[in-house]
C-alpha cells in the first residue's frame, strides 16, 4: 500500500499545519541546492521563479525554442479561483466539493482541498503579476462560469487565459534568468532521470541543435512535462507534446497512476481529413451561451437554418435540465457520440453535433458575444471557413487533457525520492475527470504555492546525505545513462524502413481512439493490448528515421517520442481493463446504469491505481492507494 | 546610462531627436516657402522682404545656427540609424511582398533625404552665397537661375523630393514622438500627404510662374 | 472532406539550408495532390512524407500547437510573413486560399538577429533577451496584494490585454525593412506601462529593453507600419507609440 503522507488533522487544516510542521531550508543554505526543473509550462515555469526567488539555484530545461512555447499556452477559457466576488455563494469548500464530485470521487481529498485553498493567492500573484484579466466596467475582476459549476468562479483573458498566464509564469522566470538564479537552457529534450544512491540526482538530455547528449546534475528534479494525450495521434495537445519524460522516470522506478483516465474534451472542431494533424479545441466557456443540439431524426440533412425548434433536439438541455448544456465534459462528450452513434450526428461525416449561438445573439447582441468570444468565432471561421455568428458552430469530442500521471504524495513526489512532479505531469488532483478550468489552476499552485514549501522539507531531511553521496557527470549513473540514451539515439538513426514515423503513430492512435477512447469495452481493450506489440514491431522494423544525429532533426526528436507512446499505450490499456468500473474520462460499456450514465464501484474500485514498471512488453505491477472519504459522501454524480 | 547615452546611443532616443528637428526644419519650409511668394510682387517687394529678414541680425544668425543644427543632427542621426537598418537584414528575401504598411514614401526616406541635403548645400551656394553687391540683392538672383530651364527642371524634383520626405516624415514625427491616437492617424495622415503636396506644388509654382511670365517679351 | 477533383497542383520553392554556415538556396518541388482543407502546415507535412519516403531530408520547421497562439510556426511565404492572409499564424494558414497551379515561395524569416539554424528555423531567442531586460513585473510569489485591490479602468485593461496578445512568433521582424523588433519590445513595455502595477518600474524597463533590443542588432523603427499589418495578433501601431512616450519619459523622470 503506498503511503500518500497526507497529514492528520481536519481537512481544513491539513496545509496550514503540513507547512508549520516541515522543515525549512536555512536561507544561506538554499543557494547550496541545485534544483532542475524540466518543462516551462505553467507548473514548470512557476517552479522555477518561486523556487529561485527562494534562492535556490535552478537549471529549467525546455525542448522549445523559448519557454513561452509550452502547450500551456494554448489553454482558453480560463482559472478557477473560490474568491467569491460575484457574491454568488462560491466558497473554498464549494470549489473543493466540485472539482472532488466533478473529479468522480477518484481524487485524494487533501490535495484538492490544498488546491481549493491556494486558488485565491495565484489570482492575487497573476494580478500582481500584470496578467490582465478581464474587467467590469468598474475596474474590478470579471467571472464567467463553466462547466459542472453553479457559480461563477472563472478568471479569463478573452479566450486566451493561459496565455496570458504562461506569460505571467515566463516573465517571472525571464526575471531570474536576468538575477542569475535560474539557468534556463532551451532546445533540450530530457531523455532520461539518473538516480544515484536512491534518489534522483539529475536528468539526461539532447541538445536539439547538435545532437550532444549531456548529463545535468541536482540535488532534486521537478519533473513538469505535461500530459500524454498525443498517445491518440489526433488531439488538441501541442504537437511536441509527449509522455517521454515522464515515462522514462517510469522506467526509472517512478509510478505510474491512473493513466486510464484520459478526458475528451467535448467542444472541439471535427476530424475533416485523413492528412489532419491535430484537433482543434474551442474553448468549453462556449457552452455558457451556446445550446447544443442535433436534429430530432435521423438522417436529417437540412441546412440547420432550415430545420424547425420542433425538429431539433437540445439533448443536454432535456436529459440534465439543471445543469443543461453546463454538464461536466465527460457527460458531455459521451452524450455527443451518443446521438452521433444514433445516426443523427451533423456535417459531412456526421460526426458532429450543433452549438448555437442564434439565442445568446438574438439576447445579448452580437457584439456582447464578439466581446466574450470574438477570437474563438475567428478562429473557428479561419479553420472552417463559415461564420459561427450566422452558421451554428459544428463541434465533436477530442482527446485534451490526461488526468492521469506520475503517482506523487502529498509533496508531489513521486516514488523516488527527490523526484518530483508537477501540472498535468502528476495525477493528484482530477479524479477520473478535471472541470473546467481547473488545468491551469492545479499548474501554477503546484508551481508557485506547493513545491517551493515540500521541496524544502525534501532538502532540510537529505541534506546531509546528499553531500555524502554527491553527484558530478562522471559518476558512473550519469556515464551509463548518456551512453544508453546515446545507445538509443544510434538505433532510432538506423531505422531504415518504409514507413514515417508519423503513420505509425497515426495507427497507434486510432487505436487507441477506437479501442480506448471515449467508451470502452473488456474485448476492445483486450485486442489493442494484442495490437499494440505488432505496431511497436512494425515501428522497430519498418519505420524510417532520416538524417543525422548531430544536428537538428526533426524526426528522430519524434521517433524518440513515438517509441515511448508504443509502450507507454500499453499500460494505458491494462489500467483501462483493470478497472473495472466507469468513472469520468473511463467509461467501460459493461457498466452503466439503466439510463447510460457512469456506474461506479466505489466497493472495489475506490483507489488510485499506481503502476510499476517491470520491462517492455511486461504487466506492470498493480499497487493501490486507497482513497479515504472523509469530508464528503460518495454519491451518483448527477447533473439532473 | 546618461542622459546623453541615453538619448544619442539608442535607436528610440536618436529617432526621437530626428523627429524633434524633422518639426523643426517643417516649420523653416512652411516660413520659407511664406516667404517665396513675395516673389510675385516683384523685385522691390522681395527684396524688401529679404532686408527685412537680414536687418534681424544677431537673431537671424541663431536662427541660421539652430537650423544648421537641427539639420544636421536631423541628417547623421537618421543616416546612422539607416545604416544599422541595413544592417539587421544581410540577406535578401527572394520575392518581395508586403501585407501593407509601407509606402513608396516610406522606403525612400535615406534617398529623398540624402538628395535634399545635396539640394541644400547647392541651394546655400547658388542663393546665400552667391555674389553680389548689397546682401539684400535677391530677386535678381533668383531671376537669374530661373532662367535656365535645366535648373528649373533640377529645382523642381528637388521640391518634389522635399514634398515626398515630409509625406512620410510629418506623421511619423509624430508617431516617434509618442503622439498617436488610432482615431487621429487616418486625419494625421491625409494632412502628412496634404502638407507634402503643398510644399512640393508650393515650392514649385513660383520657378514655373517665373519662367512662364518671361517667356512672353 | 473534399472530393479529389478538387485538390490543388502547386509547385513550391522552398528555402533549404542544411546548417547555420551553409549558404542555402531555394529548391522546387511539385505537389499535385494538395486538399484544399488542408492547413499549410499540413501542406509541408505531406511534403514531408513524400521527401522522407524517397529518401530526402524532410524540410525542418518549427510549429507545436498548430491553432496560433504558441507563436512557433512562421515562414515567409510569397514575400509575407505568414503569408498572404492578415490576422492568422502560418498555420492556421488553409490551402483555400491558394489557386490551382499557383507557385508558392517559402522562405525563412530573415534577420541578422535571427540566425538560420536549418531550412526554415529560425533561432528566435533574442525576443527572450528581449524580455529578460525588463518584461516583467518584480514581484516575488506571495507578495501581492488581493487581486481586487487596485481597479483597473476597464478601457486600460483592454488596451493592455491587446497588447499582451502577442505571441513572439518574429513575423514583425521578418516583415519590418528595418528587420526592427519594436513592436515586440512595445507590446510588452505597453502592457505594463498601462497598468498600475507596472508603472513602479516604468522608466527603467523602457530604458534596459530598449538597449537590450538595439544590441541585439535588430534595425530601428522608423515607421513603416508593415510590422503591424504582418503581426497575427493585429497589435497596434498605437504601441510604438506608447513605447515611445515612455521612453521620453525615462528622460526626464529620476
Amino acid at each position: 500500500m503506498l503511503d500518500s503522507k497526507i497529514p492528520a488533522g481536519p481537512l481544513t487544516e491539513k496545509w496550514d499545519k503540513h507547512r508549520m510542521n516541515i522543515k525549512l531550508v536555512n536561507p544561506a543554505n538554499k543557494r547550496k541546492f541545485t534544483i532542475l526543473v524540466v518543462g516551462t509550462g505553467l507548473a514548470g515555469a512557476s517552479a522555477s521563479a518561486s523556487l529561485a526567488e527562494l534562492g535556490y539555484n535552478v537549471i529549467t530545461l525546455t525542448y522549445h525554442d523559448t519557454p513561452r512555447r509550452a502547450h500551456s499556452i494554448a489553454a482558453q477559457g480560463g482559472i478557477n479561483a473560490a474568491k467569491n466576488y460575484p457574491n454568488d455563494g462560491d466558497t473554498i469548500w464549494r470549489l473543493f466539493y466540485d472539482t472532488i464530485k466533478g473529479g468522480d470521487f477518484r481524487a485524494r481529498e487533501a490535495n484538492v482541498y490544498r488546491l481549493a485553498q491556494v486558488s485565491n493567492n495565484i489570482i492575487d500573484q497573476c494580478v500582481a503579476q500584470g496578467v490582465p484579466f478581464a474587467r467590469d466596467y468598474g475596474g474590478l475582476l470579471a467571472n464567467r462560469s463553466f462547466g459542472g459549476a453553479l457559480v461563477s468562479r472563472t478568471f479569463y483573458a478573452r479566450g486566451q487565459t493561459g496565455q496570458q498566464l504562461l506569460l505571467g509564469a515566463y516573465s517571472a522566470m525571464m526575471r531570474q534568468v536576468a538575477l542569475g538564479k535560474v539557468k534556463l537552457m532551451t532546445r533540450r529534450e530530457m531523455l532520461d532521470v539518473v538516480i544515484h544512491n536512491g534518489r534522483a540526482r539529475g536528468v539526461i538530455a539532447r541538445n536539439m541543435l547538435n545532437g550532444q547528449i549531456e548529463p545535468y546534475t541536482a540535488d532534486a528534479v521537478v519533473l513538469a512535462t505535461g500530459g500524454y494525450g498525443n498517445v491518440y495521434f489526433l488531439s488538441t495537445n501541442a504537437k511536441a507534446c509527449n509522455v517521454s519524460a515522464a515515462y522514462r522516470a517510469h522506467k526509472k522506478g517512478a509510478f505510474f497512476a491512473n493513466p486510464c483516465y484520459v478526458q475528451i474534451h467535448p467542444t472541439c472542431l471535427p476530424v475533416h481529413g485523413d492528412i489532419q494533424s491535430k484537433l482543434t479545441l474551442m474553448s468549453e466557456s462556449l457552452r455558457n451561451d451556446g445550446r447544443v443540439w442535433v436534429p430530432k431524426n435521423k438522417g436529417d440533412k437540412r441546412p440547420p437554418a432550415e430545420i424547425p425548434e420542433a425538429d431539433r433536439d437540445y439533448y443536454l438541455e432535456r436529459k440534465y435540465p439543471s445543469f443543461g448544456n453546463l454538464v461536466p465534459r465527460d457527460v458531455a462528450s459521451r452524450n455527443a457520440k451518443y446521438v452521433c452513434d444514433e445516426g443523427r450526428g451533423v456535417g459531412e461525416t456526421g460526426l458532429a453535433v450543433y452549438l448555437d449561438f442564434a439565442d445568446a445573439i438574438q439576447r445579448d447582441g452580437e457584439e456582447t458575444i464578439r466581446a466574450k468570444y470574438g477570437n474563438l468565432f475567428h478562429m473557428y471561421e479561419k479553420i472552417t471557413g463559415e461564420n459561427p455568428y450566422r452558421v451554428p458552430m459544428k463541434i465533436f469530442p477530442a482527446v485534451h487533457y490526461t488526468m492521469g500521471g506520475l503517482w506523487v504524495d502529498y509533496n508531489l513526489m513521486t516514488t523516488v525520492p527527490g523526484l518530483y512532479a508537477l501540472g498535468e505531469c502528476n495525477f493528484s488532483d482530477h479524479g477520473a475527470n478535471r472541470l473546467g478550468a481547473s488545468a491551469l489552476m492545479q499548474g501554477l499552485a503546484d508551481g508557485y504555492f506547493v513545491i517551493p514549501y515540500t521541496i524544502g522539507d525534501y532538502l532540510a531531511t537529505a541534506w546531509g546525505d546528499l553531500r555524502k553521496h554527491d553527484v558530478t557527470p562522471e559518476t558512473a549513473e550519469f556515464k551509463d545513462a548518456v551512453k544508453d540514451a546515446t545507445d538509443k539515439t544510434e538505433k532510432l538513426l538506423a531505422l531504415n524502413g518504409e514507413r514515417t514515423v508519423d503513420s505509425i503513430h497515426r495507427e497507434l492512435g486510432m487505436l487507441m481512439w477506437d479501442k480506448c477512447g471515449m467508451s470502452r469495452t473488456k474485448e476492445g481493450l483486450e485486442e489493442a493490448a494484442a495490437k499494440i506489440p505488432q505496431i511497436r514491431e512494425e515501428f522497430w522494423r519498418n519505420a524510417k528515421v532520416p538524417g543525422r544525429g548531430a544536428e537538428l532533426n526533426q524526426e528522430l526528436e519524434k521517433a524518440g517520442r513515438v517509441a515511448d507512446f508504443l509502450e507507454f499505450a500499453e499500460l494505458i490499456v491494462q489500467d483501462a481493463l483493470h478497472r473495472e468500473e466507469s468513472c469520468g474520462g473511463h467509461f467501460r460499456e459493461e457498466y452503466q446504469t439503466p439510463e447510460g450514465e457512469a456506474l461506479r464501484n466505489d466497493e472495489e474500485f475506490a483507489y488510485v491505481a499506481a503502476w510499476e514498471y517491470n520491462g517492455v512488453g511486461e504487466a506492470a505491477t498493480l499497487h493501490k492507494e486507497e482513497l479515504k472519504f472523509e469530508n464528503v459522501e460518495l454519491t451518483q454524480r448527477s447533473y439532473k | 546610462m546618461t542622459l546623453v547615452k541615453q538619448i544619442f546611443g539608442t535607436s528610440v532616443g536618436r529617432k526621437q531627436v530626428v523627429g524633434l528637428t524633422s518639426l523643426v526644419l517643417c516649420l523653416f519650409i512652411v516660413g520659407h516657402l511664406i516667404g517665396n511668394y513675395y516673389l510675385l510682387f516683384g523685385e522691390a517687394a522681395f527684396d524688401g522682404y529679404a532686408q527685412k529678414l537680414y536687418h534681424l541680425g544677431y537673431l537671424l544668425y541663431m536662427i541660421e545656427i539652430g537650423l544648421v543644427t537641427a539639420f544636421v543632427l536631423h541628417f547623421t542621426l537618421a543616416m546612422s540609424l539607416a545604416l544599422k537598418n541595413m544592417s539587421a537584414r544581410q540577406s535578401r528575401y527572394a520575392v518581395a511582398g508586403s501585407k501593407g504598411g509601407a509606402t513608396w514614401f516610406s522606403r525612400t526616406m535615406a534617398i529623398t533625404g540624402t538628395w535634399i541635403l545635396i539640394f541644400l548645400i547647392l541651394h546655400l551656394i547658388h542663393f546665400k552665397f552667391a555674389p553680389r553687391d548689397h546682401h539684400y540683392e535677391l530677386y535678381h538672383i533668383v531671376d537669374q537661375f530661373f532662367a535656365s530651364k535645366a535648373y528649373v527642371v533640377y529645382y523642381v524634383i528637388s521640391v518634389c523630393c522635399v514634398g515626398f520626405h515630409v509625406m512620410h516624415g510629418f506623421q511619423s514625427a509624430f508617431q516617434t514622438l509618442g503622439i498617436y491616437r488610432d482615431d487621429i492617424k487616418p486625419g494625421l495622415e491625409k494632412l502628412s500627404v496634404a502638407f507634402g503636396v503643398i510644399v512640393a506644388v508650393g515650392y514649385s509654382v513660383l520657378p514655373i510662374f517665373m519662367t512662364l511670365t518671361e517667356a512672353k517679351p | 472532406m473534399s472530393s479529389n477533383g478538387n485538390l490543388l497542383q502547386l509547385k513550391l520553392r522552398v528555402w533549404r539550408q542544411k546548417g547555420p554556415d551553409d549558404a542555402g538556396k531555394l529548391v522546387e518541388y511539385q505537389l499535385d495532390d494538395v486538399s484544399p482543407d488542408m492547413s499549410f502546415l499540413e501542406m509541408l507535412d505531406h511534403l514531408n512524407a513524400k521527401l522522407i519516403l524517397e529518401g530526402q531530408e524532410p524540410i525542418a520547421f518549427e510549429h507545436d500547437c498548430r491553432e496560433g497562439i504558441c507563436g512557433a510556426c512562421g515562414a515567409v511565404v510569397n514575400g509575407m510573413s505568414h503569408g498572404q492572409e492578415k490576422g492568422t499564424t502560418l498555420c492556421q494558414l488553409h490551402m483555400r486560399k491558394f489557386r490551382n497551379g499557383e507557385t508558392i515561395t517559402i522562405e525563412p524569416f530573415r534577420a541578422s538577429a535571427f540566425p538560420i539554424i536549418k531550412d526554415l528555423v529560425v533561432d528566435r531567442s533574442a525576443f527572450d533577451q528581449i524580455i529578460r531586460a525588463g518584461g516583467y513585473i518584480s514581484v516575488n510569489t506571495g507578495n501581492a496584494p488581493d487581486a481586487n485591490a487596485i481597479p483597473i479602468g476597464k478601457d486600460k485593461a483592454d488596451l493592455a490585454f491587446d497588447a499582451a496578445t502577442c505571441i513572439g512568433c518574429g513575423a514583425c521582424v521578418a516583415a519590418c525593412p528595418n528587420a526592427s523588433a519594436m513592436l515586440f519590445l512595445s507590446a510588452k513595455v505597453s502592457q505594463f506601462a498601462l497598468l498600475p502595477q507596472g508603472r513602479p518600474e516604468a522608466a527603467r524597463r523602457v530604458k534596459s529593453m530598449v538597449a537590450m533590443h538595439d544590441e541585439l542588432g535588430f534595425g530601428s523603427c522608423t515607421n513603416h507600419g508593415e510590422c503591424s499589418t504582418a503581426c497575427p495578433k493585429e497589435i497596434s501601431l498605437a504601441n510604438i507609440a506608447r513605447l515611445n512616450r515612455e521612453f521620453a519619459k525615462s528622460l526626464i523622470s529620476v
